[in-house]
């Protein structure tokens, strides 16, 4: 069986006022008056197979760290089943908890700033069963992986966020378990440090770890999932291989930017089966579809109706296929 | 990937946590200096107040009435805040989650963490006593029996844990989000007034009384004052009733604390409220 497997898992959170309201609260919990519930998860389903990354890319409330949650057994779910590294979420959700590792974007709050990273790691290790003897070890190890070794005696409060992160990063290694839930890890950090926090995923996947990877960086879940959720308003937009997303809507777009466009024109670029979608924007338009080897042929037919006056061409990248479901689905929203 | 600890493994975590504590605690040199300062104050209030209540009946010396009652409060006070307060930074710090995910879990943490403040208010206790003994001079026999004083206390520290419990649990099943809530800080007011901790509780008004007389607090105080000033025994009927009436106590509250306690992570982990910020 699959380390992650969830089937039509559902969400709500209470929507709470302001303040205490002894009225309102007494009429919910008489049944009275109906609780105001925000839907955060609706019956997501999926599966992660041993050794993949799988991204959850979403904007800001989608839903993200709610599903992180869940997986790593902190959060119940109302509806839905769901079995990680195959215990029950409800029945064996404390066994759950020890066997996800769960890195938050800015977990490092847990750490004392008025003690070294030494110190501040020790009573993390001892309470993941290390011995009082091979704890020191065990910390210069994972400080080592994390190049913090150097700074070992340093306080936490010194230290840049990037660093803080990797501070973070090293108590996770404390203990080896097989599923990792990691949510915005290369949030707020420079650069340089989110490369270091990306190439130790990666490495992660060749230890054969699963990882779940949350994030709003496209470009991040481009470079490193196997397979993507894309996930709005608690809903499941689009759920496939990383490859296959970036396809849906062509793998090249052509902007050409024309003098005037006419109806003859768009017709006839669309008559070409090489071009699977043309969106059209005041005298600007998106040619998506297999274009790199037909683009002589393309910008021939345009010049045949008009003058050319701008030609990019580009692959299509997950951020093209994100910004298009999610308007999408902001439109539908608005129709409705 | 461990679930959980064995016995060894526990006692590891609670010997890395105190050093840790105390760590924490010799950092902050002078705020220890403060906190001996103010100790040694309040001693002397009560030396000089000594001076003119002077002897009270049944008791005999006032201060040295007093100084069991400082002692005792220390333990009290302890118990009843110490839960609520863990859950508030645990909270507010993101450990609730941390801890849940490590195989340690929240018993051998909530052990550590009672473990170190019981040592502090050990050590604040014996504090009380050498200032009171050898600067003051008060005066205290203590009898071959005065090691029934434990067992008591003991009671007194499990009966009060139940209500600790119990005001822990309001932080979730209440949101009370703050570090006071009503429940705990009740009685922890109230028994500074009632529990005979500064004068004996026959003196308050009659109906106040009837409070003082619910309160495992007040038996508990008065039985140790009466071992240790009165040289009563195990034998003494009083003593002994009260030992059965914090028996029963504990029996009651204790359970029932952790029933709320548990019923309280399990609000919070249905309404994604086991930690503040993420
Ligand atoms: N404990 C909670 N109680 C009530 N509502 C909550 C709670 N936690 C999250 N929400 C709401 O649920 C929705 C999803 O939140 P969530 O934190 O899962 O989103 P996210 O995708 O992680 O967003 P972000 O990118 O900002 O981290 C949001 O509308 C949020 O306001
Ligand atoms: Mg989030």
């Amino acid at each position: 069986m699959n380390p992650i497997e969830i089937e039509n898992i559902t969400k709500k959170y209470r929507v709470r006022e302001k303040g205490f309201n002894w009225k309102k609260n007494l009429k919910q919990l008489l049944k009275i008056e109906k609780q105001d519930y925000l839907t955060a998860l609706n019956k997501v389903s999926f599966s992660v197979k041993k050794g993949e990354i799988f991204g959850i890319l979403g904007p800001n409330g989608a839903g993200k760290t709610t599903l992180i949650k869940i997986l790593a057994g902190l959060l119940l779910p109302e509806e839905g089943k769901a079995a990680i590294n195959n215990y029950d979420l409800i029945k064996d959700r404390e066994k759950i908890r020890t066997s996800v590792n769960i890195l938050m974007s800015g977990g490092w709050i847990i750490f004392d700033y008025k003690l070294s990273i030494y110190n501040n790691l020790k009573f993390w290790g001892v309470a993941e069963g290390l011995r009082l003897g091979e704890v020191k070890e065990r910390i210069e190890e994972v400080l080592k992986i994390v190049g913090l070794h150097e700074k070992k005696d340093d306080f936490p409060e010194n230290l840049s966020a990037g660093l803080r992160q990797k501070m973070n990063l090293a108590r996770c290694l404390l203990s080896d378990r097989p599923v990792y839930l990691l949510d915005e890890p290369t949030s707020n950090i420079d650069p340089y440090s989110a490369e270091f926090i990306r190439k130790f995923i990666k490495e992660m996947k060749k230890n054969g770890k699963t990882v779940v990877l949350a994030t709003h960086n496209l470009w991040e879940a481009e470079m490193l999932c196997d397979k993507i959720a894309i996930l709005n308003r608690g809903n499941i937009l689009a759920l496939d291989e990383t490859k296959a997303i970036k396809e849906r809507i062509g793998k090249e777009i052509l902007t050409v930017e024309l003098e005037k466009i006419t109806p003859g024109l768009i017709r006839g670029i669309s008559s070409f089966g090489f071009v699977e979608k043309i969106v059209e924007e005041k005298n600007i338009l998106k040619i998506y579809g297999n274009i790199k080897r037909n683009m002589p042929t393309l910008i021939d037919t345009c010049r045949k109706y008009t003058n050319i006056t701008g030609v990019d061409m580009k692959e299509s990248s997950l951020n093209d296929v994100f910004l298009q479901l999610i308007t999408e689905k902001e439109k539908t929203m608005v129709m409705k | 990937m461990k679930h959980a600890l064995s016995f060894m493994e526990k006692l590891g975590v609670m010997w890395v946590y105190l050093g840790r504590r105390a760590r924490l605690w010799f950092r902050f040199k002078i705020s220890f200096v403060f906190s001996f300062i103010a100790m040694f104050v309040t001693i002397a209030i009560f030396y000089f107040i000594n001076v003119f209540v002077g002897e009270i009946p049944e008791y005999g010396n006032y201060f040295t009435f007093v100084l069991i009652g400082l002692a005792i409060n220390q333990y009290m006070q302890t118990t009843l805040n110490t839960y609520l307060g863990t859950m508030h930074n645990m909270y507010w710090s993101n450990w609730l989650e941390i801890i849940l995910t490590s195989p340690m879990r929240l018993k051998t943490f909530f052990s550590s963490v009672m473990t170190w403040t019981y040592l502090y208010a050990t050590m604040n206790v014996a504090f009380y006593f050498v200032i009171g003994i050898f600067v003051f001079g008060a005066k205290f026999t203590f009898p071959a029996t005065a090691w029934i004083v434990i067992p008591i206390l003991i009671l007194l520290i499990i009966s009060l844990s139940g209500i600790g419990l119990i005001s822990a649990s309001m932080f979730m099943l209440a949101n009370a989000k703050g570090d006071i809530e009503p429940i705990g800080w009740g009685v922890a007011t109230l028994s500074g007034l009632v529990a005979g901790v500064y004068f004996p509780p026959k003196y308050l008004p009659a109906p106040v009384q009837l409070i003082s007389k619910i309160l495992p607090q007040t038996y508990a105080i008065d039985a140790i004052r009466r071992i240790l000033l009165n040289n009563e025994s195990i034998s003494s009927p009083s003593i002994q009733l009260t030992i059965i009436y914090l028996i029963v106590f504990s029996i009651i509250l204790l359970p029932l604390g952790m029933f709320m306690f548990n019923a309280g992570i399990r609000k919070a982990e249905k309404e994604g409220t086991l930690a503040r910020w993420m």
